[in-house]
């Protein structure tokens, strides 16, 4: 296979408007997903957050409160396409957060559940945390720069109208 | 209106503030409505930084010991020996080591004030909780050794290999 047809088989899988959308749905439904459990047992999930030992125990109930919403509700955009670029924005500083948690757990020491997806128990906070959620950063970041690039890359004389309508 | 390749910066910052205070609003509503909500600032410190509270306040002389099954036995036929169960309230109504008190570690901020004199006066403290697999004995073995200052024994073993060689009562 020739240099210039690899590149035109890496854009057809990877470089196209499916798979931005499949991805940006994906990293949505995944935060729906990780908000029901902890909207369920809110005083579990303040467990959780305070075993990181970061946020002052006067803060860690309300963030137990409204982070699990703000999970279902930049989750929801997301999958909907609503508000599609403030909820990325949002998902992905979280996602920046999340990362910086696990990586103070690792340095501390800390052998302390991530609070991710259950309140009782499930994924230790460490590296299968940070890589997770670096994978969902380079999802969104794809979806994203696929809605800002897609429509300058040239394809057979015409341009891609990826990114636009209901994004 | 201000672009980053093409991205219109202050509508994003609009939409993300307005989705993150819309976020906040139905949780604090929604929280308040629910019979079991949570008091938004006060989040009960655990066992764990009593611990160290105490810790820091200077009375690190004495130590978290490891006993076996064996002196476990032993020491409960010793006068002066005080049994103290570390599990929930219900684990320890559904059985535990005779004549052992009751100090969930989970809560051990309101229940540790009655049992403090007795804790003080006896010869020996032995803590325990359901297996070697637990943490709370541990903690919990922490958390007295450095509030009362003294050596706590900790029985690892715990329920599940005092079964069927000690006393159990429920």
């Amino acid at each position: 296979m020739s240099r210039l047809s690899l590149k035109a088989a890496g854009k057809l899988v990877f470089w196209n408007r499916a798979t931005a959308i499949a991805f940006r749905i994906a990293v949505g439904a995944v935060f729906v997903y990780a908000s029901i459990d902890k909207l369920a047992h809110p005083a579990l999930f303040a467990k959780d957050i305070a075993n990181y030992r970061i946020l002052p125990y006067a803060l860690v109930n309300l963030f137990a409160v409204i982070l699990p919403w703000t999970e279902l509700i930049v989750g929801l955009c997301l999958v909907l396409g609503l508000f599609g670029d403030a909820a990325a924005a949002i998902i992905g500083a979280l996602l920046l957060v999340f990362i910086a948690a696990s990586a103070a757990a690792i340095a501390r020491g800390l052998d302390i559940s991530c609070g991710c997806f259950s309140t009782t128990g499930g994924t230790k906070a460490g590296w299968e945390v940070i890589i997770r959620n670096a994978l969902l950063i380079a999802m969104l970041a794809h979806w994203f720069s696929f809605k800002l690039l897609g429509t300058r890359v040239p394809s057979k004389g015409k341009q891609h109208r990826a990114g636009s309508g209901g994004e | 209106m201000p672009m980053l390749g093409g991205i219109d910066v202050k509508r994003l910052a609009g939409r993300a503030v307005f989705l993150v205070i819309l976020s906040a609003a139905v949780a604090l509503v929604v929280n308040h409505l629910r019979s079991e909500r949570l008091d938004l600032f006060g989040y009960r410190a655990p066992a764990r930084k009593v611990a160290k509270a105490a810790w820091r306040a200077g009375r690190p002389e004495a130590a978290v010991e490891q006993i076996d099954l064996e002196t476990a036995l032993k020491l409960h036929s010793t006068p002066g020996t005080l049994f103290v169960d570390a599990r929930r309230k219900a684990d320890f109504e559904a059985g535990h080591i005779a004549n052992a008190l009751s100090l969930p570690v989970e809560s051990f901020d309101e229940a540790f004030g009655p049992l403090k004199q007795r804790l003080k006066a006896a010869n020996s403290v032995v803590v325990y909780c359901s297996d070697p697999e637990c943490d709370d004995a541990q903690e919990l073995a922490e958390a007295l050794r450095s509030t009362l200052g003294r050596r706590i024994l900790l029985f690892s073993g715990g329920m599940a290999e005092w079964r069927g060689k000690g006393p159990i009562e429920r």
